[in-house]
């Protein structure tokens, strides 16, 4: 059987404005569908990096009781914990609402030696750089109670443009001051995360600094620790060390439940209600809809030419010919159409990230996406054109002459 | 102008399938915007009917929502007893609750851990809304009792909710001796007396403070004597206000959801559209000719089209409105971003909705069949007669 590549190129320029509009239609498809799963996969890429060794001890109630300062001696002493340290949610804003970002008190002493391979210095006091700035800014978030640490982000951004050395008010959404006014921290060093999980424009600061507020009467809230982060020593099971901690608490006063740290994070992403189901299932009705109607136009495209397929026919080509036609049509048309929704993709990838900024961080069009474009549009394209193309294999070359498309 | 409509009309019933098709891409993209807007409707309805005025709200000054707010037991009380703008019952006994809020976590019956809200309540919580929640199973729970009633959707949701099952809280089991009905943002919560809960959870103080108050209050003024009170820091906000601050996150999401889906899946619907049309006048081009031939003017044959094409539209739109019809009602959850927890709500179809969706389908089919039509008009007499 000779493929007669000619008439299938002609039939393509033939009826321009169909194919184009049909291209234009998948470009849309694959684009959206280069999007979605992008969308999904940033989601998800935060819990991947998250730790499976590192463990969180919470509230076995609610994200939003804070654990007594009184269990971090005795998480201390259970077998398998190598360091702990307070982790507690602070919840301010600079300047304005809209500015809002992550604050985190921590334990001072403790703190930076845990997060060895999450965060890296890159600055510290006295514009110290390089490996150094570790242990000067270890030294200078000692000996400052209002010490703060900042992510890149918050010195980069021009909102903030936090440098080391600065001393920047946050105004409170839970922790008011008797005063009414802000709290004020020195900025002592800034850090670029290691790790997909941890935001760029996150700061840390000393939980000491907010307790002892609250203690003096300067501010309201509990005296707590928010949650422990707890590493464990190599070669224990984290399970048990997790069970070890949980049994101290058994009987209050607050219940606690140990989670590894990547539990903790896709606990955070399925809290804001599935939404990966949610963009699949309205991803998927919208390109169904628009595969849909690409297969409806390869089907019209497939009646009118019935006349075409007779004429073959008589010419002595089988009616497989004809069908096949359609199916190399309708491959080119999806690949072409994907292509462009790739090349889409792609362009507006880096005003994406730009846009969903830190509410879906690590937007990114993978070749692995790239892959599965290409591969949904080229199944399309045979779809489409089998769709058109099988009635043929039943025709006689009378019917499919008299055809008036 | 005379179209001639009865041919267009005939031409549909005669290309069934192919209509049917390109109705049916129209009917997909009206569906999805339907069940989008229908769930933004769902979850806004909730927030809507409790918005009563004489209703008040009071909150630790500067808090945005009740999580956020904390009032110490003393000053609950000192408003309680003291602020003259609230109500009292015919005891004399001031209509007004004290109230905690913990977003706890719960696991959901299909699996999965939710923060659900829990909210402690008072006997008076019960009296202060204009119209109360109904009890659909079992009894309130006893005031001094570790006992909780829960809100309807929860039943079919979450573990541990239905009548004569325990819920742990901390490290005290409550009973859950009653399901009730609440058709608001409140709906979808667990209640329990106020007291024995910060008691199991061991947590000081109340979140907020609710109240029935005087229709002629000034809210200005009384939120300046609560700050000025040595005693108080707290502002007090109708709760028709408060709750409008509650609904941004979700229903602006939608709204935007929807508004992006809309152009992508209407663009792609509208080529389908042209590509049928198109598909349509080509193999008409000879009975276009006739028309014309026969004293049609050019504008009447391309209304006529154009007509044609506007009727496929508003037939998927009415299908669309088919493939969505059985989702309403139908209930689901979905976190609300401002107090982080998860809220039960129904899709809610509405005559609006229904009318958007019909007009947006009309739409997409004028404008996909404007080119089509276009060409048609535009077709030579003798050069489309002859063909």
């Amino acid at each position: 059987m000779k493929f007669p590549l000619r008439l299938a190129l002609k039939h393509l320029l033939d009826r321009k404005t169909r194919n184009g509009l049909t291209v234009v239609a998948i470009s849309i498809a694959v684009y959206l569908l280069c999007f979605l799963i992008a969308v999904v996969q940033g989601l998800e890429a935060g819990v991947r990096s998250a730790s499976n060794t590192r463990l969180v001890t919470q509230s076995a109630v609610s994200l939003f009781v804070s654990l007594p300062v009184s269990y971090q001696q005795k998480i201390d002493q259970v077998q398998g914990v190598e360091l702990s340290t307070k982790f507690r949610w602070f919840g301010a804003y600079y300047q304005e609402v809209e500015n809002f970002f992550a604050q985190f008190g921590v334990d001072q002493e403790r703190f930076l030696p845990m997060y060895i391979k999450d965060i890296e210095i890159i600055e510290g006091p006295d514009g110290i750089t390089g490996p150094e700035a570790r242990a000067a800014v270890q030294k200078a978030f000692e000996s400052d109670r209002r010490a703060a640490i900042v992510g890149i982000g918050l010195r980069d951004d021009e909102r903030f443009g936090f440098k080391v050395g600065d001393t920047v008010p946050l105004k409170p959404l839970i922790f008011q001051r008797a005063d009414g006014g802000a709290w004020d921290f020195n900025i002592v060093g800034v850090f670029r995360p290691l790790k997909e999980r941890i935001p760029d424009s996150t700061m840390y600061f000393r939980v000491d600094y907010l307790n002892q507020a609250i203690e003096s009467g300067d501010a309201y809230g509990d005296y707590a620790a928010g949650v422990y982060y707890v590493n464990t020593s190599e070669g224990t099971s984290v399970d048990e060390v997790a069970a070890d901690i949980d049994a101290l608490f058994e009987n209050g006063p607050q219940r606690t439940q140990t989670i590894t740290e990547a539990a903790f994070a896709s606990f955070f992403v399925s809290a804001i209600g599935n939404l990966p189901l949610f963009l699949g299932t309205i991803g998927g009705a919208v390109l169904f809809s628009i595969f849909f109607s690409v297969v409806n136009t390869m089907m019209i495209s497939g009646r009118q030419r019935l006349q075409e397929c007779g004429i073959l026919q008589a010419l002595g080509f089988p009616p497989l010919v004809s069908t096949s036609l359609l199916v190399f049509e309708g491959l080119i048309i999806s690949l072409v159409g994907g292509g462009a929704g790739i090349v889409l993709a792609y362009a507006s990838e880096a005003s994406l990230v730009r846009m969903l900024g830190e509410n879906i961080r690590n937007y990114e069009i993978t070749p692995e996406l790239v892959l599965l474009a290409i591969g949904t549009s080229a199944t399309l394209g045979v779809i489409a054109g089998l769709a058109a193309g099988l009635p043929f294999l039943r025709s006689t070359p009378t019917e499919a002459l008299r055809s008036i498309g | 102008m005379a179209l001639p409509t009865g041919y267009t009309t005939r031409n549909l019933l005669r290309r069934r399938s192919q209509v049917l098709f390109t109705a049916l891409g129209i009917g997909f993209t009206t569906a999805v915007l339907c069940g989008v807007l229908a769930l933004r409707n769902g979850f806004e309805q909730l927030f809507r009917p409790l918005g009563a005025d004489e209703v008040a709200v009071y909150l630790r000054l500067g808090a945005t929502s009740e999580g956020e707010s904390g009032i110490p037991r003393a000053s609950a009380e000192i408003i309680i007893k003291e602020r003259p703008e609230i109500l009292r019952d015919d005891d004399g006994n001031p209509l007004a609750a004290k109230e905690c809020f913990l977003a706890m976590y719960m696991e959901k019956l299909d699996g999965g851990l939710v923060n659900a809200p829990l909210r402690g309540i008072e006997e008076a919580s019960l009296r202060v809304h204009p119209t109360p929640p109904k009890l659909l199973e079992g009894r309130w729970p006893n005031w001094g009792s570790d006992e909780v009633v829960v809100g309807r959707p929860l039943v079919n949701r979450m573990k541990n909710c239905s009548l004569g099952d325990t819920l742990q809280l901390n490290t005290t089991p409550f009973a859950v001796v009653g399901v009730y009905e609440f058709d608001t943002s409140q709906g979808s919560e667990i209640w329990g007396p106020v007291d024995r809960m910060l008691n199991a959870l061991d947590r000081p103080v109340y979140s907020r403070v609710i109240a029935r108050v005087n229709p002629d209050t000034d809210f200005e003024e009384a939120t300046k004597q609560l700050t000025e009170d040595p005693r108080l820091n707290f502002s007090i906000t109708r709760q028709s206000e408060y709750l409008a601050t509650q609904t941004t996150g979700l229903s602006t999401s939608l709204l935007v959801l929807s508004i992006f889906l809309t152009i992508i899946m209407g663009s792609a619907a509208v080529i389908g559209t042209m590509n049928t049309m198109l598909a349509t006048v080509a193999s008409r081009t000879h009975e276009i000719g006739i028309l014309l031939a026969i004293g049609y003017s050019r504008l009447e044959v391309f209304m006529a089209f154009l007509l044609e094409s506007a009727q496929v539209g508003v037939f998927g739109g009415i299908l669309g409105l088919i493939m969505v019809a059985p989702f309403h009602g139908v209930e689901t959850g979905a976190a609300n971003f401002n107090t982080f927890t998860d809220i039960s709500f129904s899709f809610q179809l509405s005559p609006t909705i229904a009318i958007t969706a019909v007009g947006l389908s009309f739409l997409l089919g004028l404008v996909g069949g404007a080119i089509p039509a276009w060409v048609a008009a535009n077709r030579s007499v003798v050069d489309a007669i002859r063909r």
